[in-house]
């Protein structure tokens, strides 16, 4: 059951069925079976895992709660006969075991997604080191697949822990609500990574029926549809034919498919998103945005505010923030500022933070070295250009440059395009290995006559009317995102004040482009989220 | 509190007709796109242009009977009406659905049942698409919903009830599904099919021909699926007259016939053995085949004059029909006549040509 199956709207239109109909304050109970029915349908071998990090994510939260409670009655209790030192020594202490335990549910549950998804990696990785020195190791490896979603959901409930901890939200005291927080079935597959105090109280709040939100969530399923479909899936088989043997394909077909993978890694991803929030939005539940236009970007930071925004926001919030702000950073940088002066003493730190935090992203996003130099390109990009920023600066003054003419917002949002592109190729080759040979080849095997219709036609397995399709999809995409862009609306809202006419008209036309155009029906072998594998 | 109410329900109202317009555009566009074999295409479909109750005989099975059979010939001989509904490569689970729908709409005096289907085991990779070319063509009716629940794979199913999902991709292959909707609907105009759902390839064996040899045998799955059939036939009180087609294929089991006529004989049919019957029908071994398994048009001629016969004495077969149905089959019979002769020389001239009604060599006929 996957996103774009009959069975999961089935399912779908049996729930809303039921959500609507029954009473209020049971809404969510009914979302909870519809999520673990989900869940269990698509992968119930692995249902422990998702129970454990719930039970434990719930006790946690619930202990750390417990413990700031009896602390403070402890410290009320003895306002009078306790010293301020002896106070302060108490909260401490009871801090500190807070603390303990936030680490220790952090651990353990961050353990079962380092066990499952990378201790092959690392055994490998360690084997072949001790290769390298002559030595035959054998660490072992786990047989098991990724239970589905566990990084979303590790991330999502983890992010509640930590809140609690912060005590930016209290507690969940309801299992159950928190079980329905931590499994929502419409972005459990691959998002977005939900913050508890913007998602929690919508998915227990009550939820009349209203008519809008179920023609909102189902225009926004169309356009993820589109995407999905139309796009996406109709490219990904021939980057992977390109990308699985590209010594066979010269430099420009393989530049090509780098060029087409950013197409469908975005309409794959930004669709499932938009697929899955439509669902959310049917329920009366508005998921916040994943996307927006992230190729439309001028620098490489920006971008990754627009591109896959939940992560970012986790990561800001639990990683970046908490690491530049750490003592041990501040030190470091006043440190640099004595020795490197003011600028690189000032941004030193955070560019440094921000390359841990890419390191995480790169391999948060699987086990391999090819992720690892993902994250460290991204990373390095972001370090070096902070760096560089008043060279920069200067350069730009000198040659008389305006930053707000048009020309220069083209030309960045190309220099950040071919950055991200460059990301793209660990993600799209087999290996570390692979993904430098490609880029090798894109630069030094380029013929600009192996364009021509005739040759792209004949070497890659696509025909001219997947070619033509995709260009459609492209443009349509383009148009849409640059509307958007420009009046920083949601077609939906800017379609609402059309005339009826036309909104059909609109509506109609994408109904029969999916219809028409789509890959989907028997013989189409149907193509997994990209992100499910996170 | 009734401007509210008024909204409400022009809402509703809007939501209805937006789904119905979608649902509705999509329904009219799905069929328009549906292309498997033509040929199939055009028997089905001819099949259910004929006015109901006015077919003496039903013949169902494979390829072998539209084009080794010509239904126009036999009336204008013998004086009964007839129509070969036929799947190529026809699956041996598809003949009980041809059965209830030969039966429900024509009621016919006899239904002849080759066997070939039943003698060929499935072929599980072409199945879909065997399926397809039956049950793609055929109206929507309880029988069809009963074979694709019955008939097709679990996981092809949903495809079958709504096929646009099998050939929506088709819509820009204008040359795919136009040429052959343009046909389809001339059928449509003219009211039936002109020469009943013949087809020929204009080819003749050489002297020196050597036949196929295939292992033709009545597995156990395909006996079950006999018994099935008989068992059906018997409970719709059909006449059925179980054939095996001249054939100059070899067969390496040579009980396979005797397997097939003991199963009907329980039933209490028969079966009418023509598998190497050249002599008794006056069959020439290669100047009246295109190739091991099917008659040419000089070999339809000299079957149909021969089966035509056998069935006209031994069933009551002949029936007064009404002005209009006389009238259309006096015109079919009038059209075989005239390109059959084109036919049959371009067989002999072996030129291997397809021809059928709607070649363009028949254009003045028609």
């Amino acid at each position: 059951m996957t996103l774009t199956s009959l069975s999961f709207y089935l399912l779908v239109l049996a729930l809303l069925v039921l959500y609507y109909l029954a009473p209020k304050r049971f809404q969510w109970v009914v979302l909870l079976i519809g999520s673990y029915a989900f869940y269990a349908f698509v992968c119930l071998r692995y249902m422990g895992f998702i129970v454990i990090t719930t039970l434990t994510t719930y006790f946690g939260a619930r202990g750390m709660d417990a413990m700031t409670a009896r602390m403070e009655q402890t410290v009320a209790a003895h306002k009078q006969d306790w010293e301020r030192e002896a106070r302060k020594a108490y909260k401490k202490r009871c801090k500190s075991r807070r603390k303990a335990l936030m680490i220790g549910i952090l651990v353990f549950n961050f353990g079962i997604l380092a066990v499952l998804k990378y201790y092959n990696f690392f055994a490998e990785s360690m084997e072949a080191l001790f290769a390298s020195v002559g030595l035959t190791v054998s660490l072992g490896h786990i047989g098991l697949l990724l239970p589905l979603g566990i990084s979303f959901y590790t991330f999502q409930s983890m992010g509640y822990v930590l809140d609690v901890y912060r005590e930016k939200v209290t507690a969940e005291r309801n299992v159950g609500k928190l079980a329905l927080f931590v499994s929502f079935f419409p972005q459990i597959i691959q998002g977005p990574i939900g913050v508890y105090d913007q998602l929690a109280h919508q998915l227990y709040d009550e939820h009349k029926y209203n008519f809008d939100n179920i023609r909102y969530g189902a225009e926004l399923i169309l356009w993820g549809f589109f995407k999905k479909l139309v796009i996406a899936d109709r490219a990904v088989g021939m980057i992977h034919t390109v990308a699985g043997a590209y010594t066979d394909y010269a430099g420009t077909y393989v530049l090509l498919a780098a060029l087409v993978y950013a197409l469908q890694l975005y309409a794959d991803f930004s669709g499932g998103i938009d697929i899955s929030r439509g669902v959310a939005q049917m329920f009366g539940i508005t998921m916040g945005e994943n996307f927006r236009r992230p190729y439309f970007s001028r620098t490489l930071t920006e971008y990754w505010h627009r591109w896959h925004i939940s992560l970012g926001d986790w990561l800001r919030n639990y990683l970046f923030y908490p690491l530049s702000i750490s003592k041990a950073f501040l030190n470091w940088g006043r440190h640099a500022k004595q020795h490197l002066g003011n600028h690189i003493g000032k941004v030193l730190p955070t560019a440094v933070a921000s390359l841990i935090t890419f390191l995480v992203i790169g391999i948060w996003h699987g086990a391999s070295w090819k992720y690892v130099a993902f994250g460290f390109w991204n990373g390095m990009v972001i370090l070096v250009s902070t760096l560089l920023q008043p060279v920069s600066d200067k350069v730009v003054a000198g040659l008389h440059i305006e930053r707000k003419s048009a020309w220069y917002q083209v030309f960045s949002m190309l220099r950040t395009f071919v950055v991200v592109l460059i990301g793209y190729y660990f993600d799209i080759a087999d290996g570390f290995r692979a993904a430098m040979g490609m880029m090798a080849k894109s630069v030094t095997d380029l013929h600009l006559s192996q364009l021509r219709p005739g040759a792209v036609l004949e070497t890659l397995p696509l025909t001219k009317y997947d070619w033509a399709v995709l260009l459609f999809g492209t443009i349509v995409i383009f148009v849409a995102s640059v509307i958007q862009e420009r009046s920083q609306r949601t077609i939906r809202e800017i379609l609402d004040e059309k005339c009826l006419a036309l909104r059909w008209a609109v509506l109609l036309g994408g109904i029969f482009a999916v219809v028409l155009m789509g890959m989907y029906g028997p013989g189409v072998q149907a193509s997994e989220f990209v992100y499910m594998q996170f | 509190m009734g401007s509210g109410r008024n909204s409400k329900t022009r809402t509703a109202l809007r939501a209805v007709i937006f789904v119905l317009i979608a649902v509705l555009g999509i329904g009219l566009i799905s069929p328009a796109f549906v292309v498997n074999n033509e040929w199939d295409m055009r028997h089905v479909h001819g099949f259910f242009l004929e006015p109901e109750d006015s077919l003496d005989v039903v013949l169902i099975g494979a390829s072998q009977l539209y084009t080794g059979y010509s239904a126009p010939l036999a009336w204008q001989d013998y004086g009964f009406t007839s129509y070969p509904l036929t799947v190529s490569n026809i699956p041996a689970r598809l003949y009980g659905s041809l059965l209830t729908e030969a039966v429900n709409r024509q009621h016919p005096k006899l239904i002849v049942v080759d066997i070939d289907g039943f003698i060929n085991d499935e072929d599980t990779e072409k199945l879909e698409a065997n399926l397809r070319k039956w049950l793609d063509n055929m109206p929507w009716s309880r029988n069809k919903i009963e074979t694709i629940r019955t008939c097709v794979p679990a996981e092809l199913q949903t495809s079958f009830y709504f096929n646009i999902a099998k050939y929506h991709a088709n819509w820009y292959q204008i040359d795919s599904w136009l040429p052959v909707q343009r046909r389809l609907r001339a059928m449509d105009k003219t009211g039936y099919s002109l020469s009943k759902g013949v087809e020929t390839v204009c080819k003749s064996l050489p002297a020196d021909f050597t036949p196929d040899t295939r292992p033709l045998t009545l597995s156990d799955v395909n006996a079950q699926y006999l018994r099935d059939f008989c068992a059906q036939a018997q409970a719709l009180g059909a006449n059925v007259l179980f054939l095996r087609m001249p054939h100059r294929t070899q067969t390496t089991d040579p009980n396979v016939f005797a397997d097939v006529a003991a199963v009907v004989g329980s039933y209490g049919y028969d079966l009418l053995d023509l598998h190497d019957a050249f002599d008794t029908i006056g069959l020439d071994r290669c100047a009246d085949f295109m190739d091991s398994d099917h008659l040419n048009a000089i070999g339809m001629e000299t079957f149909t004059a021969w089966f035509g016969q056998y069935l006209s004495v031994r069933y009551d077969l002949a029936a007064a029909h009404s002005e209009p149905v006389t009238a259309e089959w006096q015109r079919c019979a009038d059209f075989m006549t005239q390109i059959l002769p084109v036919c049959q020389q371009q067989a002999a001239d072996n030129t291997k040509q397809t021809l059928n009604e709607f070649s363009a060599a028949f254009d003045a006929c028609r």
